[in-house]
């Protein structure tokens, strides 16, 4: 289970509504590399996972995921509120808020709505944790252009932690594998078949 | 353990603001240490944690006595009369 705790992980405090900024940062939530799909890929992966520090570490980072899934609904949520009429026609923001208002839905920029067909769990320790290793940089590239889009030093602030941590979990994922393999270094070529299965 | 920017909180009646930035402080501290954990044994990363967590209970702790509850089993009342996280005034 979880326990909810009232505080975001990193502060969001917001001045200025301006929803073409919401318009794409919203794909970290619900997007292809997002915040939704992170925190469901890790925490699915555990329960075929042969190592136990590995569970422990997808169970912690899984859990900071919904962390960072509420920090970025945060910034959407204060880029949107008292909005005019004005800035969601001229900014683009229209079509989302024809079907959304200020709600924060979880989709991508373009407008796809979040699906689970931009995780994997396959059962296979390898595959997974590269999958992982893949999905911590993709996100983290996604902030970057993000940074490039954004000039307000209120929205950039909590978007560079959100980079920041996808780092520093790319490299306790890295950590993983090297664990991972050196615990079947007896075996030969664990790569060739799935050691979470086959025996 | 109280550190003594946290004892001059309760004993000054404290700053809301500086209180939470401290809970958020702490609660990284503690996210962070716990995943490096996760996969290497190191004594001085264990004393770390141990040491944040405590703080981070305490700081809570006394969060919640002067300003509502962080948690659903605090005994303080306001869970929901208190903003919300993703509120700009709880930040």
């Amino acid at each position: 289970m979880w326990l909810y705790q009232k505080n975001l992980e990193y502060p969001v405090k917001i001045k200025s509504p301006n929803p073409a900024y919401a318009k794409i940062i919203i794909s970290q939530i619900g997007g292809p590399d997002g915040e939704a799909g992170a925190a469901m890929r890790y925490l699915q992966q555990r329960y075929a996972m042969p190592d136990r520090r590995v569970v422990g570490m997808l169970t912690d980072i899984g859990t900071e995921e919904l962390a960072h899934l509420e920090i970025v609904s945060a910034i959407i949520h204060q880029l949107t509120k008292n909005m005019t009429e004005e800035q969601i026609v001229s900014s683009g923001f229209d079509t989302y808020f024809v079907d959304h208002t200020a709600g924060v839905y979880p989709q991508f920029a373009s407008g796809v709505p979040f699906t689970a067909s931009t995780l994997q769990v396959t059962g296979d320790v390898f595959a997974d944790l590269n999958e992982d290793l893949a999905a911590e940089q993709k996100a983290r590239l996604t902030y970057d252009n993000i940074l490039r889009l954004v000039d307000d030093p209120d929205v950039r602030d909590p978007i560079k932690f959100l980079r920041e941590r996808e780092i520093v979990h790319y490299q306790r994922f890295g950590d993983a594998i090297r664990l991972t393999q050196e615990s079947f270094e007896n075996k030969s070529n664990f790569y060739a078949y799935n050691p979470a299965f086959d025996r | 353990m109280l550190n003594d920017r946290d004892r001059g909180y309760t004993q000054r009646g404290m700053c809301k603001a500086d209180l939470m930035r401290r809970i958020r402080e702490l609660g990284f501290a503690v996210i962070e240490a716990r995943i490096y954990l996760d996969v290497y044994d190191s004594a001085d990363a264990s004393h770390y944690l141990e040491e944040k967590s405590n703080a981070l209970a305490e700081a809570c702790s006394i969060y919640e006595q002067e300003f509502g509850p962080l948690t659903v089993s605090a005994q303080a009342s306001g869970w929901v009369e208190t903003p919300w996280p993703w509120e700009s005034e709880a930040n």
